[in-house]
């Protein structure tokens, strides 16, 4: 049994649940301030506590799922298509075309990621859609670099040859006949990539750079979380196991499918 | 009508030699010198001759998969290279050697014959409709005794023999006027070459192409074929 | 000339579980191979000679291989992991119950089969390409493969076996070719070391499996005769395994026709090819060709092989029946058993008695 897929899966698909269904799980009203009602550890009416502002952290972290999967999701299909593209082009073509290509690819893994956004951040409005984009636009390197080599491994191949023979555009060439055969990295790429944005985002709400209170997000829970550590322990345990749990699910579930997509025996 | 289906005019090609290290171009190797011939319409040219003699690489230069240092190829009287390639695929088509590799390992049998089909009609400006097309790929079915059901199949649920006749098939969608045979029969077992030899001649005999058959065995070019070009590791040739 | 049997293959049944089903690869297959004997197995693709092969080396899968029936191996080298005079690779066990018979198969334990496996029965496979680990240089993996069963030789050794071994299978300037990586030789020359590699040991069997068949044609030639050679100067017995029934005429001695997991016909060399008495061995020599064929049309046979899961045809009715052209009455009434011709022995009721 494909353990990681099962697992991995059970784990996304329930957190997907968790989002659509964040209205009905939640008790209360994530945005709904409460003075007297601050800080106040888990119980049966707040089974995750309140914070400094009184508002229910069960409710404020089922909401916040949403922001994540949402950041997680579109931020890696903006890196997926241009790295996917540009692999191909890169891969198919050669010469100059590909030359270009990887020295760009090549400067952009010069940079720290992180700190390449921080710097973009510091220059636009954080907010959650420049948040998606940013991470989308310096993700897409080494998926570019996998791309290229599955497509220089069969771009020689009888069947790609055939194509062009019967005359074929290019454009087709590239995306019917060429992409499905590479589409094993991207989906790979795709799931761990997630796990990897939504550890960014919420490093960026952590920080103040990313979703801006009152809106929930794991990392903006901590962020009150560490100013109240030793009083309330719960503002920190539930958002750190939040994210963990998501990473570790996503990051099984990109396992899985390389194990799913890896070429078995022949029978 | 021209005389000649292909003519190759003084064809020249050498492969340059890298270094391990550095990749600097250490050597030229010459593999066609000079190399011409003519193939008349309805004829099949064996080309016979040991690894590594250039049969592959005269044959990649004719269909256009390569361009030669020098040298021209003439297909009905005009350069190969005035063709824009949609043109070209109704003209020249090339069936490959390894079943493994000559169909896209993730698209349907029935897609990669659609799809071919759809090229034809719209090159040959006829109107193109989802009736039109099953009825051709009907047909085409028909002629190489392939059953229906095979149109949903994808290639690694079929034989080497089927995935050979999958192959013509699709060549044979192109309407081409020459057909170039790359080693087909090497991987097969040797009944299947038998068929596949007896199912060559019919096409030709119906359809009236030429081909170019490339191949080690002599016993097979000289059963097959109307003339034979003998070409020898050195670059030198010989017609006969 | 004495000759000892060194392997027998009794009544041996190999079935491949794929998705619950039983897949009958091989049914009843008989083979004797003696000392300093040459055979082939002729089959086209489906016959089932990969199994055949890898059955006698135990290399098919465990979780989906049933084996029924017996192989029996007699090593002469005397080493001290084979002591008895008789191996069973593979040993079927009859248990008498009150109302019915039982069997108990018993496969060689894989302590024994690692030992036997490179050292008493070697084998080449198909590909040379594929054969030799491309990051290695290809003398240290000859040497490898020697060092495994002789332990106590040195390095300097076990590089002049080597650089001998190279030579005997005439590959020119040993010393170079023993530093070189496989993807900068031939495939003729890679083949040629898998050969050394192969007899390296002395094996008592040595199987080839379509070792010329990814080569072009000039070579196929001068690799058999060295396999021929090779086995002849190391007293080992060859069993070439091919799909290609004409390029072995001067290479062995006798030839099974294997077809779709059964044995049709078989015999010494000559007399199959002057006389090949199955249909299928008919047809098989019939679909080659040459300039006086030209303009003919070649024979054909319809249809496909049969189905190796259905039972009640494959172990009820000839094997060849839904392709033969020369089908008689008798032939739908029954499975024929193997017949004895002059020195052949054939499975087609054409020949019953």
């Amino acid at each position: 049994m494909n353990k990681q897929l099962v697992f991995g899966s059970i784990i996304v698909i329930l957190l997907c649940f968790i989002a659509i269904l964040a209205p009905v799980i939640s008790f209360h009203n994530p945005y709904e301030q409460n003075l007297s009602l601050r800080l106040k550890p888990p119980s049966l009416k707040y089974p995750f506590g309140t914070d400094e502002l009184g508002r229910d952290v069960f409710s404020r972290m089922v909401y916040a799922t949403r922001v994540s999967l949402s950041v997680g999701f579109i931020s890696i299909s903006i890196a997926v298509i241009i790295g996917t593209i540009l692999g191909l082009i890169s891969g198919y073509y050669g010469g100059t075309v590909d030359n270009i290509i990887m020295r760009l690819v090549d400067i952009m893994l010069c940079f720290p990621t992180f700190f390449l956004i921080l710097l973009v951040i510091a220059f636009v409005k954080p907010n959650i859609y420049n948040i998606m984009i940013v991470i989308g636009l310096t993700s897409w390197p080494s998926l570019t670099r996998y791309v290229r080599a599955e497509v220089l491994k069969i771009k020689n191949l009888e069947f790609v040859l055939s194509a062009k023979l019967a005359g074929f555009s290019t454009a087709r060439i590239l995306f019917v006949h060429i992409l499905p055969n590479v589409l094993a990295p991207v989906v790979v790429t795709f799931s761990l990539g997630i796990a990897s944005a939504i550890l960014t985002e919420s490093a960026l709400s952590f920080l103040g750079l990313g979703v801006q209170p009152p809106e929930p997000s794991w990392g903006n829970i901590l962020t009150s979380g560490k100013d109240y550590i030793y009083i309330a322990w719960w503002l920190s345990l539930f958002p750190g196991l939040a994210i963990f749990i998501t990473v570790v699910g996503f990051n099984l579930l990109g396992e899985g499918l390389r194990i799913y997509l890896s070429p078995k025996e022949k029978q | 009508m021209n005389q000649f289906l292909l003519e190759v005019k003084d064809i020249n090609k050498s492969y340059s030699i890298y270094s391990t290290l550095f990749q600097i171009e250490v050597a030229k190797k010459p593999v066609l010198r000079n190399i011409s011939f003519s193939l008349e319409y309805n004829t099949s040219l064996g080309i016979l001759g040991p690894s590594g003699c250039g049969k592959t690489t005269l044959v990649k230069i004719i269909s256009k998969i390569e361009q030669p240092d020098s040298g021209e190829v003439l297909f009905e009287g005009k350069n190969i290279n005035s063709y824009t390639k949609e043109e070209f695929a109704t003209k020249i088509q090339m069936l490959f050697q390894n079943p493994y590799t000559m169909l896209n390992p993730k698209l349907s049998i029935g897609f990669l014959l659609k799809e071919r089909v759809k090229q034809n009609f719209v090159l040959t400006g006829q109107k193109v409709d989802n009736q039109i097309i099953y009825s051709r790929i009907n047909e085409l079915l028909e002629i190489t005794r392939l059953p229906k059901n095979i149109l949903n199949m994808y290639p690694h649920q079929l034989s080497g023999g089927q995935r050979q006749r999958v192959a013509i098939l699709m060549v044979l969608s192109l309407n081409p006027k020459l057909v170039i045979l790359d080693e087909p029969l090497s991987a097969l077992d040797i009944s299947l070459q038998a068929q596949m030899l007896n199912f060559f001649s019919e096409l030709k005999e119906k359809f009236k192409f030429s081909y170019l058959f490339i191949t080690h065995d002599k016993n097979l070019a000289e059963y097959f074929c109307d003339k034979i070009l003998y070409m020898y590791e050195d670059g030198r040739y010989e017609l006969q | 000339m004495e000759q000892d049997l060194v392997l027998n293959i009794e009544d041996l049944e190999v079935s491949f579980e794929v998705k619950n089903i039983p897949y009958f690869v091989l049914r009843g297959v008989n083979l004797e191979l003696y000392t300093k004997q040459k055979i082939a197995i002729v089959g086209e693709s489906g016959s089932g000679k990969t199994t055949l092969a890898n059955s006698i080396l135990l290399f098919n899968d465990k979780k989906i291989t049933t084996y029924f029936g017996n192989i029996n191996f007699y090593p002469i080298k005397k080493c001290d992991e084979l002591t008895h005079q008789v191996i069973p690779i593979i040993f079927t066990e009859e248990i008498e119950k009150e109302d019915r018979t039982e069997f108990d198969i018993h496969t060689l334990d894989e302590k024994f089969m690692s030992h036997i496996r490179g050292f008493h029965i070697s084998m080449i496979f198909q590909d040379p390409f594929t054969a030799l680990n491309p990051v290695l240089c290809v003398g240290e993996q000859v040497g490898e493969v020697i060092k495994i069963h002789n332990q106590k030789l040195n390095k300097k050794e076990i590089y002049d076996k080597v650089i001998e071994l190279f030579t005997l299978v005439h590959l020119s300037e040993p010393e170079v070719i023993y530093k070189k990586y496989p993807h900068q030789l031939s495939g003729g020359q890679i083949q040629r070391i898998c050969i050394a590699t192969a007899i390296a040991n002395r094996p008592e069997i040595l199987i080839a499996d379509e070792p010329t068949t990814a080569l072009d044609a000039s070579l196929k030639e001068s690799i058999l005769s060295l396999l021929s050679e090779m086995t002849e100067k190391f007293d080992t017995s060859l069993i070439l395994i091919t799909h290609d029934i004409s390029i072995i005429k001067n290479y062995v001695d006798y030839i099974y026709i294997l077809y779709a997991g059964e044995v049709l016909e078989s015999g010494p060399t000559k007399q199959i090819f002057y006389n090949p008495l199955h249909p299928y061995t008919q047809f098989l020599f019939s679909c080659y060709v040459d300039k006086t064929k030209k303009g003919q049309k070649l024979p054909s046979l319809p249809y496909e092989i049969p189905d190796l899961s259905d039972q009640d045809f494959i172990f009820e009715k000839c094997i060849f029946l839904n392709r033969c052209q020369k089908k008689i009455k008798r032939c739908e009434e029954g499975k024929p058993e193997v017949y004895s011709v002059k020195g052949q022995k054939v499975k087609c009721f054409l020949y019953e008695r």
